[in-house]
Formats: C-alpha cells, structure tokens, sequence
C-alpha cells in the first residue's frame, strides 16, 4: 500500500506508454480490492473482538459500571479456581475433568465407530449399502434437538442417565453420520490400485487396510476427532437435560448454574468461568486447524 | 519361474463378459504381451493371474497347479499398474521393501535386496524420497523394484509405459526388455500399444471382446494375421482393407471393387478363394507395400491421387481407384499433385485375402512365403 504507482508518484503530465498505465491500473485495483476486503473482515469481526474483550476486561475487574463497563483490576472472579463460589458448587477440576472425559470418549467413539464403517461403505459390496448411505445422510439432517425427550427414556432404560457415558454415547450417536461421510470421503480417494498392490505384494486384507490405507487417511481421522472433541467439550443441552448428579457434572452444567442462580447474576464469576471453559477449546483449535483446513481439501497427493 | 496356463477361462462383471472362454499357455520365462484396444478384458485377465479377480469359470494353472482360489499372497507375483500404484505415506525404501516387510523376511536381508534391486534400476540415490517427490519415470522404475524385489515367479505390467512421455517411453521399452531377459522372469505386459507390444514381446496375444483373436510372434503377427481385425489392429498406417467381389475371367481370378476397380490375381490363387466360393472377399494390402508406378502393369490399378500427408521421412499418399480409397507409403517427398492419375501396384505376394464374411484370412499359397517374410 505504501508504495505508490508511478501514476500517482508526481509525475502526473508524464505520458505513459500503454503497458506502464496498464500496470498501474491493475495495481490500483489490487491494493482497492484489498482494502474492501480487510474493511469487510475488520466490521464483520468487531462483535466478536468486541464480545470477547468485555468477557476477558470483565473477568479481571471488581465491579461493572452501569452494568457494562468495567471497573477496577482484581483477580477476585478467578476465586472460583481454588475454592467453590458457594457449597453448592461441586469441585471444579471434577467438573473439569468429567468435560474432558465426555470430549474424550466421543472421540474415541466416533472415530473408533466411523473409521472402520467407512472403510466397509467404501470398498466393500454388501447388502443394503446405498440404503445404509442414504440413511446416514438423513440421519445427518436430522435436528438432534427432536430426539432429546426420547433418548431420555433409553438412557434411562439403559441406566446411564446422570453419567457422563450416557451422554458422550448419545452425542457420538449424532456426529456419527457426519463422521461416516468423511470418512468415506477419505477411503474413495484412495485408488483401488493402490490396495491391490497391496494385497498382490503379500499383505492381508486387514494389513493392506492397516498399513496402507489407514495412513492416508489420517488427516480424516485427525479432523473429525479435533470435531468430536470440541463438541463434546462444548456440550450443553444434552448434559444439563440428562446430568443432575453433582458428581457427573461438566462445566456446562457449571456455568448453567451461575446462570440460573437465585441471588443477583454474578457477571464477573460468569466471565470468568466462561473463558476458563473455552480456553482449552481454543487453544487446541489454534494448533489443529491445519488439520481441519484439509477437510475441504480432501484426501492426500500421491502414487495416483 | 513358472509357466502358465488359461484353461477357458471365463471371467463375467454381472452379464459383462470381459473375458470369453480363453485358453492360452505362457511360456516359462517368456515375454507375453496382451495386446488389444481399451475394454478388451487385458486388465481383468492380469488381475486374474494376481489373484484379485476369481475367474467365473476355467482354470489358470501355475506349472501344473490350479490357482484359481489361491489368494493373492499365496503366488509369487509382481505387479506394476498403470498408475504405477505407489504407497504415498512411504518413501521409495519403504516402498521397495514392503512385499519381504509384509513377509517378516529378516532386516538385513531386506536391506540388501532392497539396495540390489534399486541400484538395478539406477534409483538408489532415491530412496529416502517420498513418492510425490519423483518424476513419472522415476515413479515408474519404483513400481518396478517393488514387484522384482520379491523375485516373483510371474511379473505382471498393465500399461507400463502409457503414463511416459514419448521419449522416455523408448529408452524404458528396452530397458524393461533388458531387465526381464537377465532375470529370465515369465513376464506377462498388459498394453494397448501395437509397437509396445510388437518390440518388447516374444509372443502377442491379440485381442478383441474378451477374446484371444491370434497368438504369434510379432513378425507373424504383422506378416500373416489369422483374421480382419488382427490385419486392420496390427500395423501403422492400418492396412488398406477392399471389399471386392470375386470372379473368374480367362483362367484367372479377378476381384471387383466396384466402379471400374479390378484385381486380377495370378492363377494359383484360385485355391485360395475358393474357401469363400460365392462370397465377398476382402483383399488386404499394407500402404508399405504399394508401389506408385508410372505406366500400366500386370498388378497395377489405376487411380487419382486424392490426398497427400509427408510424415517426415515418408509420404503416405492416399488414392482414390474406383469406388475404393488405397493409402500407399513411399519414401521420401513425393512430389504428387492432388488429382493427379498415378497406378498402383499391388504385389501378389503381399496380398492377404479374407473371407468377408467370416472374416478369416484365407488360406496362403506357398509363393506368400519367402519374399513377405522379410518385415521392414
Ligand atoms: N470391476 C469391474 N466391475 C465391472 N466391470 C468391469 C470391472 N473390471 C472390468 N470390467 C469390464 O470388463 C471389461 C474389460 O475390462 P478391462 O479388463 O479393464 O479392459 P482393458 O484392460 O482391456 O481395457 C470392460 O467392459 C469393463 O467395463
Ligand atoms: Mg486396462
């Protein structure tokens, strides 16, 4: 931007030959089309900056003025780390640590469930295996949301209502469709070719699946478990709908308490939770997201 | 090594016939070329012999054993596809060694056959790329190591060379030759590509339609082909294919190619066409083998030059004589004007003659003997 065309540099009756004005006329338009763009992501962006600043400054301040604006340093709303805002909260790292097992065992879960079934949808010929992707699809568009009071009354016939199990069971249920379809992406990039080298060189079908095609399509796996995980982390209306037990709560629970509390709604403690619950979740997609950029992408470069 | 057998073999996609009843008998250590144009059922009989496809019906035996339900890893074959089919997660190393690795063969071992084979095909200063890495050719000799590394008893190529740019196509040609000869591997080469298969192979198996439409050495085939279509497959330019009707006047054999279009034939190829008494014939002749005379002959036919084509060393001039269009090659720039009247000869001892509705060559005379057999 700094660099001016030769147009604008103060030499304006200079006569340009035709190919100098082109250039700098196409300069022109770059450094125009940039500006809009940034201006459009900067306006775009500032609710978001904007929201998260008031939730960072309000976290570290004592009081709000008008309800709003911040006021005073203090670490006073982070007290909750060390001790309970009241004795009806439950220990935080248990919270903390029933969120990440919930985010854990749906990844596991989805990816333990999809890796294996996309392979089958994409390479093997079986009976009722177009009925079987149609159905995912569906499944896929189907809004989890109309399932709740239902998969209330199979948790409880099941006994995992109040457990952590029951609900990351539930949610890898929803993302499993989603899961599947990309998955299977992955596998049908793979070319036949390849796997029956594979299996000409000596291996088994199992090692051919193992060795072969299982590396290429971790960037698969790499994204839907960063997917599962952030959802599962994330959770909110599946833990506070089937979790009661103060033992089983995860942080959603948590923060819906303060939320919902009786007294006046403490904002500072709100805030503060509030970042302590996406931190983890925003660090980890700072350094996974090259993985995720590869979904669209698709597949691997290679042999074929 | 090994020696291989089809014993009508028969191998159905659904009510795709992709290959029909086959037999065929591939020599111990011999080149065998499968030659054919896209579709024909060549890749579906090597993935047979692979392992991979079950045939629907026959046998293919290994020496004197039927393999039909061994699985892949239970024979000793190499393979090297089209698309040369390289792991991309593993380095050219890895690649090479995966067939003893899958195999547990011991560390050293590996490394050793590994480093042999790849210094064989001068990529041994490769070895720690991955296959993205590589150009196609190099991409091409890693597919090839992989399949020798194990010394198969059957190597398999299916269109080796189709993804090489022309030049480097030649050199592998001889290159691929050169290696199966040392290693006296029975080598089946899957192509579509006439002169692939005319310089690399000992024998060639034409094919058409899941069909084998004639097996012979490359000479044969290109000097005596069995049918229509191994005459019209086989040769570059295409043979010049006439259908003409026979007939007889003064002793002699004349063929009618309609509108003023007449071959006469010496006497002793009466034999010969009486195999197609009452049918049409088709007289077949190679553009390499028609001269362009200047005056009337006793094989000659009139026409009118109709185009002319310089391929660079020789000129291929087509003709157009009666209802009939003949391309004769001829060497060098000839200066032929468009429309010009020229005569043709058509030597008898080059002339192949089919049934035209069979479709079969007719049987030869002897004089077709000595003087054809010389292939340009
Ligand atoms: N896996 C398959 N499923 C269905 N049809 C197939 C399959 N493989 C080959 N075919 C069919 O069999 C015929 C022969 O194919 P192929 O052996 O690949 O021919 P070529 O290698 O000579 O080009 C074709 O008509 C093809 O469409
Ligand atoms: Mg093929």
């Amino acid at each position: 931007m700094a660099q001016t065309t030769p147009a604008a540099a103060g030499r304006p009756r200079q006569k340009f030959t035709i190919s100098e004005r082109l250039v700098a006329r196409e300069r022109r338009r770059k450094v125009l089309a940039h500006v809009l763009v940034y201006a459009f992501l900067v306006v775009t962006a500032l609710p978001l900056i904007f929201g998260y600043g008031w939730l960072v400054l309000n976290s570290f301040s004592e009081t709000l003025a008008f309800g709003v604006l911040p006021e005073k340093l203090s670490l006073k709303n982070w007290r909750f780390l060390v001790e309970p805002p009241s004795r009806f909260y439950p220990d935080l790292w248990r919270t903390t640590w029933n969120t990440a097992l919930l985010a854990i065992g749906m990844t596991v879960t989805v990816v333990a469930v999809s890796t294996p079934t996309a392979y089958a949808l994409s390479r093997l010929k079986f009976a009722g295996r177009n009925a079987f992707l149609a159905l995912t699809l569906v499944l896929h568009a189907f809004p989890g949301i109309t399932l709740l009071i239902s998969t209330y009354y199979v948790l409880r016939a099941l006994n995992l209502l109040n457990s952590i199990t029951g609900v990351f069971l539930v949610k890898a249920a929803l993302m499993l469709p989603l899961a599947i379809w990309v998955m299977k992406g992955f596998y049908d990039n793979i070319s036949w070719d390849v796997e029956m080298s594979a299996l000409v060189d000596g291996a088994t079908r199992f090692q051919t699946w193992y060795k072969v095609m299982l590396p290429q399509v971790m960037p698969g796996i790499a994204s839907i478990s960063i997917f599962s995980f952030i959802y599962g982390w994330s959770e909110y209306i599946y833990v506070i709908t089937f979790i009661q037990d103060k033992e089983s709560w995860t942080l959603a629970s948590y923060i819906n308490t303060i939320v919902g509390d009786f007294r006046a709604l403490d904002y500072g403690l709100l805030s503060a939770t509030a970042l302590f619950y996406i931190a983890p979740v925003l660090l980890f997609f700072i350094f996974t997201q090259k993985y995720l950029m590869r979904v669209t992408i698709g597949g691997t470069k290679g042999g074929s | 090594m090994a020696e291989i057998r089809f014993k009508n073999l028969t191998k159905k996609f659904g009510s795709v016939v992709a290959v029909d009843n086959i037999d065929l008998h591939i020599r111990d250590g011999e080149l065998l070329a499968l030659l054919g144009p896209s579709g024909c059922g060549k890749t579906t009989c090597l993935l047979m012999l692979a392992g991979i496809y079950k045939p629907t019906s026959g046998e293919i035996y290994f020496d004197d054993v039927v393999v039909n339900d061994v699985p892949p890893k239970g024979r000793s074959v190499g393979l090297v596809f089209q698309s040369y089919a390289l792991y991309p997660h593993m380095t050219v190393y890895e690649n090479i060694a995966f067939p003893l690795r899958i195999r547990r063969r011991p560390k050293d071992e590996i490394d050793r056959r590994v480093r042999e084979v790849a210094k064989m095909a001068q990529i041994d200063e490769l070895l720690d790329r991955k296959p993205s890495q590589l150009s196609g050719g190099q991409q091409q000799r890693v597919a090839l190591c992989r399949a020798l590394v194990r010394e198969p008893d059957l190597l398999l190529l299916d269109e080796p060379l189709s993804n090489l740019d022309a030049r480097l196509r030649i050199e592998t040609r001889s290159e691929i030759k050169r290696l199966q000869a040392e290693l006296g591997i029975t080598t089946v080469l899957v192509t579509h590509d006439q002169i692939e298969a005319m310089t690399m192979a000992e024998r060639v198996a034409v094919m058409r339609k899941g069909k084998i439409e004639q097996l012979s050495t490359p000479a044969e085939l290109y000097r005596r082909p069995e049918n229509l279509f191994v005459a019209s497959f086989i040769g570059d330019p295409p043979m010049n294919l006439l259908r003409t009707q026979q007939s007889v006047e003064n002793g002699r054999p004349r063929l009618n190619g309609g509108d003023g279009f007449v071959f006469s034939l010496p006497a002793e190829f009466e034999q010969s066409l009486a195999a197609a008494t009452g049918r049409d014939v088709v007289l077949g002749i190679r553009p390499e083998h028609v001269k362009i005379v200047g005056r009337p002959g006793e094989h000659a036919v009139r026409g009118e030059v109709f185009m002319t084509e310089l391929l660079g060393r020789d000129t291929l001039v087509d003709v157009r004589s009666g209802d009939q269009s003949i391309r004769a090659l001829v060497p060098g720039d000839v200066p032929l004007e468009i429309g010009e009247n020229v005569w043709l000869e058509l030597q008898p001892q080059y002339v192949h003659l089919f049934d035209a509705g069979t479709e079969a060559r007719l049987p030869d005379l002897d004089l077709a003997g000595s003087e054809a057999a010389a292939v340009p």
